[in-house]
């Protein structure tokens, strides 16, 4: 395919920025997100705010090359913000699938047990869906924010308020280093 | 003393937090089982002192799953309360809105929360028990779930402005009307998710054979039903009358005003439970045990009122009987639902005057008192709101769908109980039939009660004295 037009340099690229605004530094997602919607506008890139992924994201995301998932963590240093790779469902089936349960959403560091909820499921789950059902190979980048509070009330910490422009600085890196991987549809 | 007493502690795949506790006797056997909701509700109290016309939106926060059948209802009493009459295509915009969560919410149920037992085997690995599972086994089944639902959501953010918690309901009736770019989309989307719709219902009554065993002892009792109908005995989903009819069909009560819901239904309140028991009152407690929700909406209504739905209908009669009695049946009806749905949503759309501009009526405060009534997907949903002359909340009373069931929901959990759990040495696939029967109903206990959090649920066992010998918590 041609080169992209300027305005397109993120064509493909899916932003899903997650939390409840209600629940304190679980706001965090959402708040990068808003943020990132203004500063990657005209890019082609494509921010969703949820409150908490869910499996209909999948179609969203087997239609992009790269998604960048952007959560508080409860796991993290208050304040922190950590970029990891999301496991590629790919890698996983090569090796063989290994049954798991939806993750918490709340993890930034490694791979929580398996969850018997499944109103809630983790950035993983969303790519292992994608290429279940649309068989589709985008890869993920976790983008988590070190949470100080999920008590109930709107509004973040100040510790992780600060945190906010690192947080949107690694979003849009990451978007940019996924940006030359093609959406299934340029395949 | 022995301890012989199994808890299955949380109750998972379902919305809410709940345990299961099961008492056996001195012989090993089941002697009594209870289902404990055990997340506290607020929103009773947290709304007194509010203005009227916050209402909706407040109330929409009540539940992530259903927030749209809190908004109609809620809706429906602030329009009593003021006095007004919602404009016709106020009334049905409304109606599109609480059809396409009735689809979302279905959707999440069946495909997401109880499609893995069907499927995968209630005695399969729980680690594979889960809608990642089902895509793995099944692609094309899970395929048609998470289109289904997002069908339904897409519906809700192309009106409400956004998928949960959308602000478009008001007193009087929506905010702004429907314009016609949307109602393009929407209607384009229609063909494929009523082919998905249908697919998933061949699918299940190609495989209902396979489940006769769960159909003849999950919650199969007789009991009374009630659900909202047309005057035309169609189904009625955010308007209509109520009709309670019992295990034979006899019609105990019809064409019932919501406003006096209060003469024929009872609280009552066990020690065990946040969740109270709500009962046919002029039976009394607990004679007066009544379901809602797709079963007992099918079982109250006539007719659904689409062609392809009442043709689904007729055979489901054919296959059940008119009257099911097995709680296992919601998961049939709620697919049958889903096709009635989607069908009623084209309907109402392709109506031209749908894109009529005159959708909400304005008015003050008119009377102190005013009550809502819709359907959620999980069954009769009841707002009842005291105000003062100033529109201030005064006094909320909710009675929730799944209140309706929780007698139902007890007692369903006693029979499968004692069918599948014989002494304490009980195997996870018996636990997850317990678990299944309450799934069934897709009961909502944020909804019930209120609650902040996860949804768990514990499985208690314990023996004669009261003692507990086991306890499984997820």
């Amino acid at each position: 395919m041609g080169e992209r037009p300027a305005g397109a340099r993120l064509r493909g690229v899916l932003v899903i920025a997650c939390g409840n605004t209600l629940r304190g530094d679980d706001g965090a997602g959402p708040e990068v997100g808003e943020l990132l919607a203004v500063e990657l506008e005209g890019t082609g890139a494509e921010v969703v705010v949820v409150d908490q992924l869910l499996p209909e994201l999948a179609l969203d995301a087997s239609r992009s090359g790269r998604v960048v998932f952007v959560d508080a963590a409860a796991d993290l240093p208050p304040g922190s913000v950590s970029v990891r790779p999301v496991d590629s469902p790919v890698a996983r089936v090569g090796g063989g699938v290994e049954p798991s349960g939806p993750l918490a959403s709340r993890s930034g560091g490694a791979r929580r047990p398996p969850d018997p909820f499944s109103h809630g499921i983790g950035p993983e789950d969303v790519l292992r869906l994608a290429h279940d059902l649309y068989a589709a190979a985008p890869d993920g980048v976790l983008v988590s924010v070190g949470a100080e509070s999920f008590e109930p009330g709107d509004g973040l910490s100040a510790t992780v308020r600060r945190a906010i422009p690192a947080a949107v600085r690694a979003a849009v890196r990451a978007a940019e280093e996924g940006a030359g991987r093609s959406r299934r549809s340029d395949a | 003393m022995a301890d012989n007493t199994i808890v299955i502690e949380p109750v998972t795949r379902i919305e809410g937090h709940a345990k299961i506790t099961i008492q056996l006797d001195e012989n090993g056997k089941v002697a009594d089982a209870h289902f404990h909701v055990t997340q506290f509700r607020g929103f009773e109290r947290i709304s007194q002192g509010r203005m009227l016309h916050e209402m909706p939106s407040l109330m929409a926060r009540i539940c992530g799953i259903c927030p749209v059948s809190h908004m109609v209802a809620s809706a429906k009493a602030c329009d009593e309360v003021l006095g007004v009459t919602v404009p016709p295509v106020g009334v049905l915009l409304r109606r599109v809105l609480n059809l396409a969560q009735i689809v979302q919410s279905h959707a999440l149920s069946f495909f997401y929360l109880s499609s893995p037992d069907l499927l995968l085997g209630f005695e399969s690995d729980p680690a594979l028990r889960n809608l990642v599972g089902v895509a793995q086994q099944a692609p094309e089944l899970a395929l048609d779930g998470v289109a289904l639902r997002r069908f339904g959501q897409r519906i809700i953010e192309r009106l409400g402005g956004k998928r949960v918690h959308p602000a478009w309901v008001v007193p009087g009736g929506v905010s702004r009307p429907l314009d016609a770019e949307q109602r393009a989309a929407i209607l384009e989307e229609i063909p494929d998710a009523r082919a998905r719709a249908h697919r998933s219902l061949e699918w299940f009554k190609a495989n209902v054979a396979t489940w006769a065993d769960e159909a003849a002892h999950l919650g199969e009792f007789p009991s009374l039903h009630m659900g909202l109908v047309h005057e035309t005995g169609n189904a009625a989903y955010s308007d209509g009358l109520l009709r309670v009819v019992d295990g034979n069909g006899w019609v105990l009560a019809d064409g019932v005003d919501p406003r006096s819901y209060w003469d024929y239904l009872g609280e009552a309140v066990e020690p065990w439970s946040y969740l109270k028991s709500t009962y046919f009152k002029p039976l009394g407690y607990p004679a007066g045990i009544y379901r809602v929700g797709p079963l007992a909406r099918l079982n109250v209504v006539e007719r659904l009122g689409t062609a392809a739905a009442d043709a689904e209908l007729a055979e489901y009669r054919e296959r059940l009987g008119r009257y099911p009695s097995s709680s296992f049946h919601y998961h049939y009806a709620r697919l049958i639902e889903i096709v009635h749905c989607i069908d009623m949503i084209d309907e109402i759309l392709s109506d031209p005057d749908i894109l009529n501009p005159h959708v909400r009526a304005r008015a003050q405060v008119n009377r102190n008192e005013g009550v809502g009534v819709s359907e959620a997907p999980r069954g009769v949903l009841i707002h009842h709101y005291r105000v003062d002359d100033d529109g201030v909340v005064q006094w909320v009373n909710l009675v929730i769908a799944t209140g309706h069931n929780n007698l139902a929901m007890n007692r369903s959990v006693l029979q499968t109980a004692r069918h599948y759990i014989h002494g304490a040495d009980v195997k996870e696939g018996m636990l997850n039939r317990v678990e299944a029967v309450i799934r069934c109903y897709d009961p909502c206990l944020s909804c019930s009660t209120h609650a902040v959090g996860q949804m768990p649920l514990n499985v208690d066992i314990r023996d004669v004295d009261g003692a507990l010998i086991r306890q499984v918590s997820r």
